[in-house]
């Protein structure tokens, strides 16, 4: 009844000036990411990558973005460009370039990059194929050190910051345990150290140092992706128990007002197990034609929309290549993070 | 014309005017809901929406629902008595203004559309009791056409439908729905009455959303209608 009456007086009040009650958004006048390829807005977009149409980690074309860009988009920053770019591959192919920093760009995830190793994949200290490219992979640790150095070891504060970190320590770490360098429960174990290296990292390095929103991500469920798919099921089920450790010790101590911890990996799950749910026709075949002669990193890096797999469609495909989602992929995981911004009263 | 005639003319309507008078002192049938009159109440409506809504088409986050806003209006309505027991209804109003947030999976998002809407009604009233009773309950059975216009989409739907794109807009389908209702007339001195109900109906419809999505909504709405009115 009280209910009733409340809206008889609020229409005596509103029915004539049309009250408006849409909260206004928080602005952030920067957005500042850390983390990987799936956060790498074009580091290696130099030399041959540049020239072959690539830079970002999906189907590249005009219309590509990365998760961080789409949630850049939708908060009005200004477009995100890459803190540091450059390759230190080789210079017959067209990959060394110098690397250079870009003091006004804030978006340092780096294809490659792990959380405190500076050897990730694609760095020319693997060898072989990884030499040939030479991707920096300087790890978030170094990330955010080079912004608190750019900003006198402060954030402001005012800035939205983002960071998705893992993927690259699993696929070291599996690495190793396929070449017998490494029991499985060894790679378990590293997992959960990088995982606690990162939790500290945001606790410490970031909210420590004045950020009051901190996006952060849960690694995906990699097991579930091509690349986990190809392993076979002992190390597939190895790589699930790899990506729980990690988050699980990522997540101590970080249930703090100023962190919003996003569960993409259950998100990723639920991609792959209901993807008409996502509008999706295809969540196990890369759409990137990954053969040496259309794309000879075998990499999204350098996939374009020219260099599909025959038949694939970009936008009905949630990869790009065995472990990169396709622009629409990146798309559905920025809609995510923005609903549990929202629901933070971040956005 | 003579002067007698005037004043027989006048005699005769006098005559007339008191019978009027004694019939409305002894009945009190002048200030009365009786057959053949007219009356217009003013006041407010409120609408209890109820809403329930199935989730929104792919691509989206499982059970992502919508709940709409209650709202009221100013209310003008008119009624006709075609008997002493029977009426017709027609109320009318200015539009409610329907917010409509997420729900469901995506609680707590806020506002992701608004829009205006009108719902053009005609209902059929049955009276108990005498014309003369100070307090007449009353049944009314009929149907409305509601219908959504200046539909909004707001930046948290853009941002979960299409983020970084244009803004994301929607259009909500009209519908038909049966409506009841409950109320009673109280009468107040010199054709002036209070006129309280509650009616209530179902509607189904549909939002559709610029990305090519869209959400099938049901409301079950309760109307409370509080006026004020006057026999003529």
């Amino acid at each position: 009844m009280f209910r009733v009456l409340a809206l008889f007086v609020a229409a005596l009040l509103l029915a004539s000036c049309g009250g408006d009650r849409d909260s206004p958004s928080p602005r952030y006048p920067e957005l500042v990411s850390f983390g990987d390829s799936l956060s790498d807005v074009g580091t290696y977009r130099v030399g041959t990558v540049q020239a072959l149409g690539g830079g970002r980690y999906t189907v590249n074309g005009s219309s590509a973005r990365n998760w961080v860009e789409y949630v850049a988009a939708d908060m009005g920053v200004p477009d995100l460009c890459a803190a540091r770019t450059g390759l230190d591959g080789s210079a017959a192919q067209g990959f060394a370039v110098p690397p250079t920093s870009h003091p006004e760009c804030t978006a340092y995830g780096q294809g490659g990059a792990r959380v405190t190793n500076p050897i990730g994949p694609g760095n020319k200290a693997l060898g072989g194929g990884n030499a040939i490219l030479g991707q920096l992979t300087e790890p978030v640790v170094n990330q955010i050190g080079m912004h608190l150095a750019r900003r006198g070891g402060r954030f402001s504060g005012s800035e939205l910051v983002t960071i998705l970190a893992g993927g690259n320590d699993v696929f070291m770490n599996i690495a190793l345990v396929g070449s017998g360098q490494q029991t499985p429960d060894q790679a378990v174990q590293a997992m959960a150290v990088a995982g606690s290296e990162l939790g500290t990292l945001v606790r410490e390095e970031i909210v420590g140092r004045g950020a009051t929103r901190v996006v952060l991500l849960l690694l995906p469920d990699l097991s579930a992706s091509p690349f986990g798919n190809a392993l076979g099921p002992q190390l597939q089920a190895l790589v699930l128990q790899m990506v729980q450790a990690f988050n699980a010790s990522l997540r101590v101590g970080l249930d703090l007002p100023s962190v919003l911890i996003v569960d993409t990996f259950s998100y990723s799950q639920d991609q792959i197990r209901n993807p008409a749910q996502y509008a999706l026709d295809n969540v196990t075949v890369p759409a990137c034609n990954l053969t040496p002669a259309a794309n000879p990193l075998g990499s999204a890096l350098i996939c374009t929309t020219a260099t599909l797999q025959t038949g694939s469609d970009p936008t009905r495909y949630l990869f790009a290549d065995s472990v990169h989602p396709t622009p629409i992929g990146y798309r559905l995981t920025a809609q995510f993070v923005l609903i549990r911004m929202l629901q933070r009263g971040w956005r | 014309m003579t002067q007698s005639n005037l004043t027989h003319k006048y005699s005769s309507l006098g005559r007339v005017a008191v019978a009027l008078l004694m019939l409305g002192l002894f009945t009190q049938v002048s200030d009365a809901q009786e057959a053949g009159r007219w009356s217009v109440a003013g006041g407010t409506a409120a609408l209890l929406t109820r809403t329930s809504s199935s989730s929104l088409t792919a691509p989206s986050l499982p059970d992502t629902t919508i709940e709409l806003s209650d709202a009221a209006n100013f209310a003008v309505n008119l009624r006709y008595a075609f008997t002493n027991q029977w009426a017709v209804w027609l109320p009318l109003g200015t539009a409610y203004r329907i917010d409509f947030d997420g729900a469901g999976s995506v609680a707590g998002i806020g506002k992701v559309a608004s829009s205006k809407l009108i719902t053009p009604t005609l209902m059929v009233h049955y009276f108990f009791l005498e014309p003369s009773a100070t307090f007449r309950p009353y049944l009314g059975l009929g149907a409305t056409y509601a219908r959504f216009f200046d539909e909004s989409g707001t930046g948290a739907l853009t941002g979960i439908t299409n983020p970084g794109g244009p803004p994301t807009t929607l259009r909500i389908d009209s519908a038909f729905g049966p409506v009841a209702q409950i109320g009673v007339l109280a009468r107040l001195p010199d054709k002036w009455f209070f006129d309280l109900s509650v009616a209530y109906s179902s509607l189904k419809t549909t939002a559709y959303v610029s990305t090519g999505q869209s959400i099938d909504f049901s409301s079950k709405p309760l109307i409370p209608v509080l006026t004020v009115g006057r026999l003529f």
